[in-house]
């Protein structure tokens, strides 16, 4: 049992315990043991199953919803981001979220876990040591370096230790070097424009329009979306209709300009391995070096509709 | 299945030099739900509007494009046609082929090609108009003018004359605004005082007009025909009812030596002071920074000698609460400081002044009783310099724009400075000289002629103290060569500039300033006196720099745009402007942000459906500009404006794709 899972479990349990918060939301262990499962406790008994480890990746802002009392998130960077945009996106007041703050040096990318490792048998424990992820399997151990088993997101993440937060359990954690850099971008930009064309035109054929990236994203809380709207009908339905596929995915990162806190739940809800963060951090580093806008980075930020700065005009992306 | 009508105009040549009309119309009846096309060479004259109201009533039409030119000039007329004709007015769109397409290209085939393109989107949008109707709010009949010079003073009179109630609420101790200020004014020379405080003492005892002084608008909020206004009126530490003006408490207040900022700072004036004789109201204020009852608790003899009893240490300022139909901002203007101005002495030499400083030292009244006496020393100057263009026309240190004013009042300056002393000389630098009023060639030709100034065209370089004088170099581009001047004085045209705290002012009424902090009029041309926000307006100098004839005429352009706005019975709104379906609102606040209207509020709604109480946006229809922002920024689609939904806005894409060749 991890030195974190057992902070978060006794502060869980005093905040529920001296009433201060109805609800916890944090993870439990999931199916196997490289998995967990978003965790509600209601009561202080509840609270013995919350973990906090490698494998807890799902953003746990989409849970929080309008509550009419008071919550506490165990959030990572990226879940308080969400957090704050949907706070400021009137989705939630400030007082009735604490967020309880957990530092992260990124999480398990688990789809396809086992074959990248070749490890094929039972896993039995996943657990962090230094900078590396050791896999503990039925026929023996593996080491791997963090950095290739974790979300690619998580390698080049500016929140690691949450920036807004009520409190923080576990000690703080710098942000990654490459946060402002877009290593991940390069790919893209080396690109010409026939050639992205050519990319996009490949990777969005693939979506089924199953919507699961909007069911992760903490920030598509509209009660029904543009894509289900059908006066007028902005995109096509069903899969295979490129040209509604189109209308969708790029429709769905605009909608997220400014307000996507580069958590990877998209992607990782993607069964068709469409890169979405792509989109996300090409938006983000659009409105960023635009407006200087960072989502969910400072409380009293401004959403990025209400920004205005004399330089947009002259910043310029492919 | 809506009937579209389309309508062809030629503008006589304008559009048909380039665009081939008769195939648009050609074509344009072959688009979905066209039922009807026509061309003619003026569809706005007499003829053509009749050619439109026929065919509504002969093909059965349900809305109508008219494709011609910019919707700003004739988007009323075919409303007019489209009413008159049995439909609702706003089934009608106008593609502009005008300014848009026959002006600037050349191409016969790309042009038409274009025009119908515009045609097409136009009738795709048409085909999914629906009836929309204006709504109605009732006027409050009162008018607020903020600022009490000239401007505010005539606007104020205009208004009240036709019989509504004005408030006029002066930031300073006493309306007379700049003007006041003035000895002499350009071309007539007649005394400024002379013909402003008459207009004054009318402002003060017309029973229609209120004059708030020594107060501030603080908060504005509504919109046109009901502003709902916070004004702050300044404690003034004497009973406005209880003072009759005789005078004893300033004659006696022993702090003798505060620099006037009606005299600009070149005399003095006391602690409990009114700025001038014949200041309105004849009330004077405590200036409670420098009075020794504020600053030690000592003295307290303005108190003792009233006889009226009207001096009261104890008063507060006063929240005035009201509730307006329209304001007039005539807030006037500044003088440009001219201490940053490291080549003309910044601001260090004491016998270089600005143009206003010298209008006070030529008056009677004013410091120096008239004489024009240096500074430095208070001995008579008789070698005078003026600089025209100080901080006007210099894009280096002051504003690119020419004050207007400056040939005028300099020109006056001289002829004034030899009426007080027939032997002294003036000498002006000047750029250019700019004299386009009535009787203001002659002006400064009198100034030339019958009073010997010396005009040298050239700018002033430099100038320092060299003894008791100021020495100025210049350089003469008519004569050829460098100009050496040892003056007694030097009069500095400084630029007119915006009020310092215009910007804020624009920010709480929520009109727009211009680059250089001027209030920004609706259209340049067309509605100089209007602003973007219906039910404000701009007089005077606020609006840019202004001489007095201007300015008053400026002030009764506001004072008319008001009245015709009271005498409307009710008013009506356009019902092209945004509009919330609740249920798709989400109440993210993206639309509320957005807004620069502030048209959004955030209200309860009771969603069933969900068993809650949620947060969504709502439309404030007379705020409401119809601009789209919110629209534009709302993801789920519950912001749309009327008569530019996104399903029409849709439709035109799809229409425009499906002529574009791929």
């Amino acid at each position: 049992m991890s030195d974190l899972t057992d902070k978060v479990r006794a502060r869980a349990k005093e905040l529920l315990e001296s009433g201060e918060v109805k609800l916890v939301i944090g993870h439990a262990r999931g199916t196997t043991p490289y998995r967990s499962r978003p965790h509600f406790a209601s009561t202080p008994e509840q609270t013995a199953d919350l973990i906090h480890d490698v494998t807890c990746a799902t953003n746990l802002a989409v849970y929080v919803s309008k509550p009419k009392e008071k919550v506490a998130v165990i959030a990572k960077g990226c879940d308080a981001r969400s957090l704050i945009t949907i706070i400021n996106e009137g989705q939630a007041e400030r007082g009735n979220v604490v967020i309880v703050g957990v530092p992260c040096e990124g999480k398990l990318d688990e789809g396809g876990l086992l074959e990248r490792l070749g490890f094929p048998r039972q896993v039995k424990a996943v657990r962090e040591e230094g900078e590396e992820v050791v896999v503990e399997g039925t026929e023996g151990e593996v080491r791997v370096a963090r950095d290739e088993v974790v979300m690619p997101n998580c390698t080049y993440c500016r929140a690691r230790t949450p920036a807004v937060r009520d409190e923080l359990i576990g000690d703080p954690v710098p942000a990654r070097e490459e946060a402002d850099s877009y290593p991940d971008l390069a790919e893209l930009d080396a690109m010409t424009e026939a050639e992205r064309a050519a990319f996009w035109h490949e990777q969005l054929s693939k979506c089924i329009r199953c919507y699961a990236c909007r069911n992760a994203c903490p920030s598509c809380f509209c009660p029904e979306c543009f894509v289900d709207e059908y006066h007028p009908q902005w995109a096509l339905h069903g899969g295979g209709q490129f040209r509604g596929n189109w209308m969708w995915n790029i429709g769905r990162a605009q909608h997220l300009a400014g307000r996507c806190s580069a958590c990877g739940s998209c992607q990782r809800g993607c069964p068709v391995d469409i890169p979405l963060m792509l989109l996300n951090r090409w938006m983000e580093r659009a409105t960023n070096e635009a407006f200087d806008h960072l989502a969910g980075m400072s409380e009293e930020q401004k959403q990025l509709a209400a920004l205005f700065r004399k330089a947009e005009a002259k910043v310029e992306h492919g | 299945m809506p009937r579209v009508g389309v309508f062809v105009c030629q503008c006589g040549t304008n559009i048909a030099k380039s665009v081939d009309c008769a195939k648009v119309a050609e074509e344009a009846a072959k688009l979905p739900y066209v039922a009807h096309a026509a061309t003619y060479v003026y569809m706005c004259s007499s003829a053509g509007q009749q050619m439109i109201e026929d065919a509504i009533r002969e093909h059965n039409l349900s809305a109508i494009v008219v494709s011609a030119c910019t919707p700003q000039m004739h988007q009323k007329t075919f409303e007019g046609c489209t009413e008159r004709s049995g439909l609702n007015r706003y089934m009608s769109t106008m593609a502009n082929i005008r300014e848009q397409c026959s002006y600037v290209h050349k191409d016969p085939e790309l042009a038409t090609q274009k025009a119908l393109e515009l045609t097409a989107m136009a009738a795709a949008k048409a085909a999914r108009d629906e009836p929309l109707f204006q709504s109605e709010a009732p006027i409050n009949r009162k008018a607020l003018i903020v600022g009490g010079g000239v401007a505010g003073i005539q606007a104020a009179l205009d208004i009240a004359e036709a019989g509504y109630e004005v408030t006029v609420v002066e930031k300073t101790p006493s309306i007379g605004g700049r003007m006041s200020q003035f000895d002499k004014t350009f071309p007539t020379l007649d005394c400024s005082a002379c013909i402003l405080t008459p207009k004054m003492v009318e402002a003060y005892q017309n029973p229609n007009i209120r004059l708030l002084t020594y107060a501030e608008v603080e908060q504005v909020g509504g919109f046109v025909g009901n502003f709902e206004v916070k004004i702050r009126k300044h404690a003034r530490s004497v009973d406005e009812e209880k003072c009759t003006g005789c005078g004893s408490c300033w004659e006696k207040c022993p702090q003798k030596k505060i620099p006037s900022e009606y005299d600009e700072q070149l005399g003095p004036r006391t602690a409990i002071y009114v700025p001038f004789p014949q200041a309105v109201p004849l009330v004077p204020v405590i200036d409670r920074e420098n009075c020794l009852k504020f600053l030690k608790d000592r003295c307290g003899v303005c108190q003792k000698v009233c006889p009226a009893n009207a001096v009261d240490y104890t008063q507060e300022d006063e929240i005035i609460e009201d509730t307006f139909g329209a304001i007039v901002v005539a807030t006037g203007f500044d003088v440009w400081d001219h201490s940053d101005y490291g080549e003309y002495g910044a601001g260090q030499i004491p016998d270089v002044i600005s143009g206003i400083q010298f209008e006070r030292m030529l008056n009677l009244s004013g410091p120096t009783h008239g004489k024009v006496l240096r500074p430095s020393d208070g001995k008579e100057a008789k070698t005078v310099v003026f600089v025209q263009c100080a901080g006007s026309r210099d894009d280096q240190h002051g504003y690119p724009y020419c004050s207007k004013v400056c040939c005028m009042y300099t020109a006056k300056h001289a002829i004034l400075l030899r009426e007080k002393a027939p032997d002294a000389q003036a000498y002006i630098f000047y750029i250019d000289i700019r004299a386009t009023g009535k009787g203001y060639e002659e002006f400064i030709r009198d100034a030339q002629r019958k009073y010997g100034a010396q005009y040298i065209r050239g700018r002033v370089s430099r100038m320092f103290r060299q003894g008791d004088k100021v020495r100025v170099f210049g350089v003469d581009t008519l004569g050829g060569g460098q100009v050496k001047i040892d003056a007694d004085l030097v009069v500095l045209a400084t630029a007119i500039e915006p009020r310092h705290d215009a910007k804020a002012l624009s920010q709480l009424l929520g009109i727009g300033c211009d680059n250089n902090g001027f209030f920004n009029e609706a259209h340049p041309k067309l509605a100089p006196v209007d602003t973007m926000s219906a039910g404000i307006y701009i007089a005077g100098a606020a609006q840019f720099a202004r001489d007095i004839p201007d300015t008053v005429a400026m002030a009764s352009a506001t004072a008319a745009k008001v009245v015709g706005l009271f005498s409307k019975e009710k008013l009506l709104s356009e019902p092209s402007v945004a509009n919330c379906d609740v249920n798709l609102c989400s109440g993210c606040r993206a639309c509320y942000v957005t807004c620069p209207y502030d048209a959004i509020e955030m209200t309860e709604h009771d969603d069933r459906a969900a068993r809650m109480t949620r947060m969504v946006a709502c439309v404030n229809e007379n705020l409401c500009h119809g601009c789209g922002a919110c629209s534009g920024a709302c993801r789920s689609g519950a912001m749309t404006l009327r008569a530019f939904t996104d399903n029409q806005i849709e439709a035109q894409v799809e229409a425009l794709c499906e002529l574009v060749p791929a």
